[in-house]
């Protein structure tokens, strides 16, 4: 092996990383709220007895999923820079990962709103809850907690998906790495060293996720499983 | 048995530690073949025209360069980061993709004499008052990343300026077009075209940043390779050819310390 | 658009696919070893597993991409675009396909195991005769499902390693065109094309599976 591997750039370009990665979890918090009120209202209007409802969410959930996050990107940010649209570059990111994961999102609450018992219901609505009071705590909550899992591990995948952003320009972690490559002709040693981060990352924000779900699911955290 | 396995691990060892001296120069030749970096996201150097074939003067000149040499050419696609990374993992023989000499790149690379030269500029439309890099203060700047563009105007550029980085000239140009971001580092005949792309835009040069070189980059210790070139580019700027390509696809002449080689 | 800018498009439609299928072959071979590994009896090969797959699941595909791309240069190997795109989305495919297998395996009844064990059949003899075709059936919805996403994830090759699938090839199209909406929407319909059917079929899958 003749290489001789070089990590000194770690030392000058510490700072340019650290906001890099600032960005990818700033990128991620935004899109993961936004696309989890997004697609839970998606999910909503998915699993209403209205057609005019059902079909275009069916349409715009199908259709998300099935196409790639690159591709959505490139619509949206080069497609809205064509018509003249001044859009900022973040918000266009931040719009991007949400509608993508609005979707995902949408599917796996379905998957959760369907799985109460329409007794449930029922029962809620002879003792007098208002329509409100329904969806939210005796669909909603309980929904939310049985997928939560799920809903973790895609938000995680989420945050992994931002590095994608860099080739529409955000300088998140990875376009801030493609910038230190740029300099330095480290390719190989700065890939090392996001493979740390991001692998990194994902253990922190899993353990973040677990954590406010025994915070905000009570039954998880005395029973440690769910209804 | 026994033997054998320990045998075979020594021989890669040996086979794969064995530093290879770059004589790309012989390879070429043995192959028939040679491999050039261009960025073809890069117009009017480098370009895919209507048919979807490769274009622009970078790429004439690389053309010319092949069959002088009596080989074939290979276009092998990169964008502006990858040049020099391309180059240094064997994946093109040598880079002709408005590569501009400095010392950074230098420490990587080796460069051979200039064929061509451009101004990288500061450009933003006529209705914004910029001099200098103060006026930059607060603005937002696009530019490509890994790009002298990039570097010069990283270095002046005032510290409340964001300088707004994308991964090919495409993007950039897009960024810009589009009127999301005003204030550009690029050169004349990007903004050029970015003014025809969009005319309503009126983009104007507003200072020079630097004027830039472009070599044909080989790899380090690659001397019988840039020697060649260093030949082939003075002769064929003493006799005019490679000013009349220069001409052809990008409209003026070659400044004269390029052209007056020695 | 002209004739050829359209066939350039089309180029790029038949990289997915080369890629999806090498991808799925050896995703699928490597993914199924390390999915026997992390049923094994032996809690080193299963720690191995393990680790092998909550490892890949912390790392996004652009990375990997980048240390297959660049990482084999420091032995003074240079893997074309095509090779370091299939070294990358196999080792990525292979950790989403092991957990799968493994939850599948999993989940034939231990009855299964034991009677397998009461015939007299050794460890290899209960997998292949007994285990492994029932595990087959119950993964594969989630397998077809995962076809999916393998198809979608090419479009990361265009990044870093520039094979020329569709999303490449969209790209450059939008380069010396400018017609984003008019690029970007076809190569969206193109995957649409692929994909929509693959997770249609992984619901009827799924749901035959409920049936029984």
């Amino acid at each position: 092996m003749n290489y001789t591997f070089d990590f000194s750039f770690l030392a000058e370009y510490r700072p340019m990383l650290m906001q890099g990665l600032l960005m990818t979890l700033q990128l991620s918090a935004l899109s993961t709220l936004m696309g989890f009120v997004a697609g839970t209202g998606v999910a909503y209007l998915r699993v209403s007895n209205n057609r005019l409802f059902s079909i275009p969410a069916a349409i715009y959930v199908e259709f998300i999923r099935n196409t790639p996050l690159l591709i959505q990107a490139y619509f949206l940010i080069f497609g809205l820079a064509s018509i003249g649209v001044d859009l900022p570059i973040m918000a266009g990111a931040v719009i991007a990962l949400t509608i993508n994961v609005s979707a995902y999102t949408a599917e796996i609450m379905r998957a959760g709103i369907e799985s109460i018992h329409k007794g449930q219901i029922e029962a809620a609505h002879c003792l007098g809850l208002s329509k409100a009071q329904v969806f939210f705590r005796v669909v909603l909550a309980p929904a939310t907690e049985r997928v939560y899992p799920s809903l973790v591990s895609q938000y995680v995948l989420l945050m992994l998906a931002t590095s994608i952003l860099s080739a529409v320009g955000i300088d998140e972690l990875f376009g801030i790495a493609a910038r230190v490559q740029s300099i330095t002709f480290r390719n190989f040693e700065v890939f090392i060293v996001l493979g740390v981060l991001y692998v990194a990352l994902s253990f922190v924000v899993r353990g973040a996720f677990n954590l406010l779900g025994k915070l905000v699911f009570p039954r998880l955290r005395r029973l440690g499983t769910p209804l | 048995m026994k033997k054998l396995i320990p045998a075979l691990f020594a021989l890669a060892a040996v086979t794969v530690c064995v530093p290879v001296l770059a004589d790309t120069l012989a390879d070429i030749k043995a192959n028939k073949t040679i491999k050039v970096a261009i960025d073809l996201g890069n117009p009017p150097f480098g370009l895919n025209n209507q048919a979807m074939e490769p274009d622009g003067f970078d790429v004439h000149a690389a053309q010319m360069l092949a069959a002088d040499l009596g080989v074939r050419l290979d276009i092998v696609p990169t964008t502006g980061p990858n040049r020099i990374p391309f180059l240094t993992t064997n994946r093109a023989d040598i880079v002709v993709s408005t590569l501009a000499n400095t010392p950074e790149r230098a420490k990587v690379v080796d460069f051979s004499l200039p064929y061509a030269a451009v101004l990288n500029i500061v450009a933003a439309p006529k209705s914004i008052k910029i001099t200098g890099p103060k006026d930059l203060a607060g603005m937002r700047i696009a530019a490509t990343r890994g790009t002298t563009n990039d570097v010069e105007v990283t270095k002046i550029a005032p510290p409340t300026a964001e300088v707004v980085r994308f991964d090919d000239e495409a993007t950039t140009l897009t960024s810009v077009t589009s009127g999301q971001i005003k204030v550009v580092a690029q050169n004349p005949l990007m903004v050029r075209l970015m003014n025809e792309k969009n005319p309503s835009l009126n983009l104007e040069q507003k200072f020079i940043l630097r004027q830039i070189q472009f070599g044909i980059g080989v790899r380090k210790g690659d001397d019988a390779l840039k020697s060649w070139i260093d030949g082939w580019i003075k002769t064929n700027m003493k006799n005019g050819k490679l000013n009349a390509l220069y001409k052809k696809d990008i409209g003026a002449d070659l400044p004269p310390e390029i052209t007056n080689v020695q | 658009m002209t004739s050829g800018q359209l066939l350039f498009l089309l180029k790029g439609f038949e990289g997915t696919l080369v890629l999806s299928v090498l991808t799925f072959v050896f995703g699928g071979s490597l993914g199924f070893v390390v999915s026997l590994m992390k049923v094994s009896d032996r809690w080193w090969v299963r720690t191995v597993a393990s680790t092998y797959i909550s490892g890949l699941q912390g790392l996004p595909l652009l990375v990997l991409m980048g240390l297959a791309f660049y990482g084999p240069n420091i032995w003074g190997i240079t893997l074309k675009p095509l090779v370091a795109a299939v070294l990358a989305l196999m080792f990525y495919a292979a950790a989403y396909f092991a957990e799968i297998w493994q939850g599948c395996i999993k989940s034939v009844p231990k009855s299964q195991w034991e009677a397998a064990e009461c015939l007299g059949m050794s460890r290899v003899q209960r997998m292949r005769l007994v285990i492994l075709p029932q595990a087959v059936k119950i993964s594969l919805p989630p397998t077809v499902g995962f076809m999916v996403q393998i198809v979608k994830n090419t479009s990361i090759a265009s990044l870093i390693v520039g094979y020329a699938e569709l999303a490449y090839n969209s790209k450059i199209l939008n380069n010396s065109t400018f017609q984003p909406f008019l690029y970007f929407g076809l190569a969206a319909l193109l995957y649409f094309v692929i994909c929509y059917p693959l997770s249609v079929l992984s619901k009827k899958m799924e749901s035959r599976l409920i049936q029984r």
